[in-house]
């Protein structure tokens, strides 16, 4: 089916990528001093892409979503670097603004479906708010419109469930109906922040493709935010992991996988259970815990929980550095899979202990 | 299919835990409707062994768990523990089973009492039950926190000043304090990430080597079931479909609702591209309703009139593995969803 798309605010710059972000910084003002959630993210994502960000908890993936879409509050807040959409400079642009890009050029779909739909307000409203906002069209019309997304989002019975509140749609059926509220009005992006993480694995790919087939028909960019390496395997284009606020390594899916170079990105990858492990299999684990933001580490930010760390990743922190396939950018002085780091490997077995528990870093 | 029987269990005095036709429901208001949360399910573990529960939410997993701890008592069925039948308990008697029979909950944060240390939180089993004098407690909190990854000198610390994973520690801590010989483990890593979850199951199976521990995992996660456990349950809509040796579920799904789950697992690998017709459609019907027969026919392509009339049995296909299903796959056999319905 097609639906209107909101007319483009500015003019596309042509060849350019759709989403271009420079160096951005997220800083916070906290009492227990300034936190580093965001610090130094370079990234570039091209028109029907899908770029996966993968991390932990804390990792700084949330807020870096947030604040190229401009949604953190203003206090307390600092920002710094470029962030591009279609050629135009957001950073510059007030909340007045931004408003003629959300939910009209780029929407957000959360991870919990209950608490991001207002539980007071019939679906069918909270879906034709922005299209009536964004788009010059009658009430009856954005209802037929309504109806249709509901329809495409594969809610059935879509004239009836228009009338419902979310308290009354199981919690698969609110997350199609986030996803219809974010496709209203034909955005070219669409960050989905953990979209899943609350639903069972049934509901879970039903969603991931019904997010795809969206994004074929629309020829949609999206940036999909989880922390479980599985989602993103199958689906995205490109994965940057995070790790401490920065992009720790950077590839095209494949490359991700089959030329993994930073010990974080192999040590998440191993701590996923597989199902062609048999029961009872021992699972690696990554000792310690992310840094406090507020005071990193000098050097690598990893090296405290690195099995391959030396005494220079304390010391030096590591730059991104492009690895040999094309795309892929890594931060590891002793990266996996090379003399290196397979060297750096075998010296911390061997003396059974690492640069960083020498350093008393890791728990 | 959502069936019934109890062809899956082994001999009674074998079983640590036994549970036999049990049924909970809730009745919904003032409606005279009732939600058939757990309908004549079945399942016995034995010693040292552990038994995973998975299914969809909905699908009664949960249910089931805190039925056998009498949370509440089940609407008909029998539970026996130790050769003691939980049901014909009440008060005083029921209560005193609870240090044998403990719980760990899915979110860690706040199944822990946020004004309490850790210290009391552990502690709080060995002084209600009067285990030992004052400074065997003491030794015994400082036993199992060490034990469980956390420092004794933070006992003193209150859960807000812990992460996730480390309360979950906590959590299983104060389960184990008691010398429980069962431990429910309701969903205990789904609020966990990916490398702290991999910790803590690491940790359950130290637990139970270490305290010769039986244990009841439930979980929607399959590979995270199919690590830790010795047998698996598959539920849906309140009826048991499946029950075998994971190694063996999971190479060859019996039931047609199994194939689905494990078709739905993302796999962390980009050379398996998504398969859309293996991914199953449609919602679970209301458990307030449900589907006469077989309760998964209304999403099973392979349903036939009988499926609606008469409700599937467990019955044995391989050794050791036992399925509801009046079709079931054979080994090898995959299953199309078809195109997605609505």
């Amino acid at each position: 089916m097609t639906v209107p798309v909101a007319e483009p605010t500015a003019e596309p710059a042509p060849g350019a990528p759709l989403l271009e972000v420079t160096d951005l910084t997220t800083h916070f003002e906290t009492p227990g001093g300034i936190v580093r959630a965001v610090d130094g993210v370079s990234l570039t994502l091209e028109r029907g892409k899908t770029l996966g960000i993968v991390g932990e908890s804390g990792s700084g993936k949330t807020v870096l979503s947030r604040s190229i879409m401009g949604l953190l509050p203003k206090r307390g807040t600092i920002r710094g670097g470029s962030v591009r959409f279609d050629g135009v400079e957001l950073m510059t642009r007030s909340p007045k603004e931004m408003r003629d890009f959300w939910g009209a050029r780029m929407a957000m779909i959360f991870q919990d479906p209950m608490t991001s739909l207002n539980p007071v307000m019939k679906i069918g409203k909270q879906i034709t708010e922005s299209i009536r906002h964004h788009l010059d069209v009658d009430r009856d019309y954005a209802t037929e419109l309504a109806v249709t997304l509901l329809r495409s989002v594969r809610i059935p019975e879509p004239e009836r469930r228009l009338r419902d509140y979310p308290h009354q749609l199981s919690g698969g059926m609110r997350q199609r109906v986030c996803i219809a509220v974010a496709m209203a009005c034909g955005p070219a992006l669409l960050f989905a922040d953990e979209p899943t993480t609350a639903l069972d694995v049934t509901v879970q790919a039903q969603v991931l493709d019904l997010m795809a087939a969206q994004q074929r028909e629309r020829f949609m960019a999206i940036v999909l935010i989880t922390h479980d390496l599985g989602v993103v395997a199958g689906r995205a284009d490109e994965i940057a992991v995070m790790y401490a606020g920065r992009i720790v390594e950077k590839a095209p899916t494949s490359v991700l996988f089959t030329q993994t170079r930073m010990p974080y990105t192999k040590a998440l990858l191993s701590s996923i259970p597989k199902l062609e492990h048999p029961s009872h299999s021992r699972l690696a684990t990554i000792p310690g815990r992310p840094p406090n933001l507020v005071a990193p580490p000098a050097g690598c930010k990893f090296a405290p929980r690195c099995a391959q760390a030396q005494p220079r990743c304390l010391e030096e922190d590591p730059p991104l550095v492009p690895g040999s396939a094309p795309g892929h950018e890594y931060r590891c002085w002793f990266p996996v899979g090379t003399p290196e780091g397979d060297d750096a490997l075998a010296r911390n077995r061997a003396a059974g202990k690492t640069a960083g528990t020498t350093a008393g870093g890791a728990a | 299919m959502a069936g019934r029987g109890t062809a899956h269990l082994r001999s009674p005095d074998a079983s640590l835990l036994r549970v036999e036709h049990l049924v909970v429901e809730f009745p919904v208001g003032r409606t005279g409707l009732v939600v058939n949360a757990v309908s004549d399910v079945s399942l016995d573990i034995l010693e040292g062994e552990t038994l995973g529960i998975v299914g969809e939410s909905g699908c009664g997993k949960s249910t089931t768990g805190r039925a056998v701890m009498q949370l509440p008592p089940p609407k008909s069925g029998t539970v026996v523990y130790d050769g003691v039948e939980l049901t014909a308990l009440k008060g005083e008697a029921l209560r005193a089973t609870r240090p044998r029979l403990q719980m760990i909950f899915q979110d860690p944060i706040s199944s822990l009492n946020p004004r309490r240390t850790v210290r009391d939180i552990v502690r709080e089993g060995l002084d209600i039950w009067g285990i030992g004098d004052k400074a065997a407690r003491d030794a015994k909190v400082d036993e199992v926190l060490e034990a469980v990854g956390i420092d004794p000198a933070n006992a003193g610390r209150r859960p807000h000043e812990f992460s996730g994973g480390q309360c979950q520690r906590i959590s299983i801590a104060r389960a184990v304090v008691t010398e429980p010989r069962l431990i429910i483990c309701d969903e205990p890593v789904s609020a966990l990430d990916v490398s702290v979850q991999a910790q803590i199951l690491n940790l359950l199976e130290d637990m139970k080597a270490r305290y010769g521990l039986t244990l009841v995992f439930i979980a929607h996660d399959l590979a995270v079931v199919k690590n830790v456990s010795d047998r698996v349950m598959v539920m849906y809509l309140g009826k048991v479909c499946e029950v075998a040796a994971p190694d063996a579920l999971y190479a060859s799904p019996a039931h047609p609702y199994t194939a689905a789950l494990l078709a739905a697992i993302p796999v962390p690998d980009p050379g398996v591209r998504p398969d859309t017709s293996r991914v199953l459609g449609g919602e679970i019907p209301s458990p307030m309703a449900p589907p006469s027969g077989c309760r998964f026919r209304t999403r099973c392509p392979r349903a036939e009139e009988r499926c609606a009339t008469e409700e599937p049995e467990l019955r044995a296909v391989a050794d050791g593995q036992y399925v509801a299903c009046h079709f079931p796959l054979t080994p090898g056999e995959t299953i199309d969803f078809g195109p997605r319905a609505g």
